[in-house]
């Protein structure tokens, strides 16, 4: 008897057919808890803010490249197949636009030497205010 | 001034309780020496012995195992009454909760698999609640819950078959050796 039949052996005859439904069940509701749970909702909207105040508010459906004027220089905010990134930045680390593209409800870029950031929307805010 | 002694009258079945939560303490202890990625995920040994002791003696007698455990378990590794052993706590109030009714399904189809999935999903479900209201306010860990349901599910049908295995084979030495019932 190899390893795969012994383990068969150890496992089958322990599982009655209402065992199959529960362990059917428990996949089901494991794969509809990270489906509902790690999703974070489509984006329809960037909103754009610079020094605090909002700058534009822009629909993600139309392509299109954005420049925002900051206390450094100005930031460049690319929109492109429903997604957005901020292209290129004058502050001196760059994390914003090493950042990448955002395409989820609530991801958001922030550039703070230039004091610009982008943020996805979906219909419905999901959050008041984050802070860590 | 005369010494005075206290003593409990303590029946067989008071025994029998005892010696079978000291196996769940031993599964435990064994428990907590392996590493965990994930801090609050664990096999839940421990819940083998609740399953086979709800399969051979009933719901009243595992609630009184799996209580003394958690209980005896905080006092020995030093937690009683501290976050960590409250969480002990509710997860399994509210796996026996389940149980009590879990025991009642048709044992036709359902087996100790069953009851031990649907125990391990009340388990983690009554942990995730006390974290909620008490220990961690914030809509955040909702992205932590996959992963514990996820652990749940297969901690749960490996714990399942595990007791499942354990019963046959007893059943079996017990039929062949005839012998008087076996102690766990």
């Amino acid at each position: 008897m190899n390893l795969h039949e012994s383990i068969r052996a150890a496992i089958l005859p322990h599982l009655k057919s209402g065992d199959w439904l529960t362990l059917l069940l428990g996949s089901a509701s494991v794969v509809l808890l990270a489906l509902n749970l790690w999703n974070g909702g489509l984006a329809d909207k960037a909103i754009i803010r610079s020094g605090g105040k909002i700058f534009r508010e822009v629909p993600l459906s139309h392509d299109q490249q954005i420049e925002v004027p900051g206390p450094l220089g100005t930031s460049v905010i690319t929109i492109q197949g429903r997604k957005a990134r901020i292209a290129s930045d004058p502050s001196p680390r760059q994390y914003c636009v090493r950042q990448g593209w955002l395409q989820q409800a609530g991801e958001i870029a922030l550039c703070l030497p230039n004091q610009v950031s982008v943020e996805l929307a979906g219909s419905q805010k999901k959050y008041d205010s984050l802070n860590y | 001034m005369t010494a005075s002694t206290i003593k409990l009258n303590t029946t067989a079945e008071d025994h029998h309780i005892a010696r079978m939560a000291a196996v769940a303490l031993g599964l435990t202890i064994l428990e907590n020496a392996i590493p965990s990625p994930l801090p609050g995920v664990k096999p839940g040994l421990a819940n083998i012995v609740t399953l086979i002791v709800l399969a051979r003696y009933g719901w009243r007698t595992a609630a009184w195992v799996t209580l003394l455990r958690v209980v005896a378990g905080s006092l020995l590794f030093g937690n009683f009454l501290t976050p960590g052993f409250f969480l002990s706590l509710s997860g399994a109030i509210c796996s026996l909760l389940v149980l009590a009714f879990a025991q009642h399904l048709p044992s036709r189809w359902f087996g100790p698999v069953s009851h031990s999935i649907y125990a391990a999903f009340a388990h983690i479900a009554g942990q995730m609640l006390v974290v909620y209201v008490w220990l961690i306010p914030h809509a955040g860990i909702a992205y932590l819950i996959p992963i514990f349901a996820a652990a749940a599910l297969v901690f749960g049908t490996v714990n399942g078959l595990i007791a499942a295995r354990f019963m046959d084979n007893n059943k079996n030495q017990q039929s062949t050796k005839n012998t008087k019932g076996t102690k766990i």
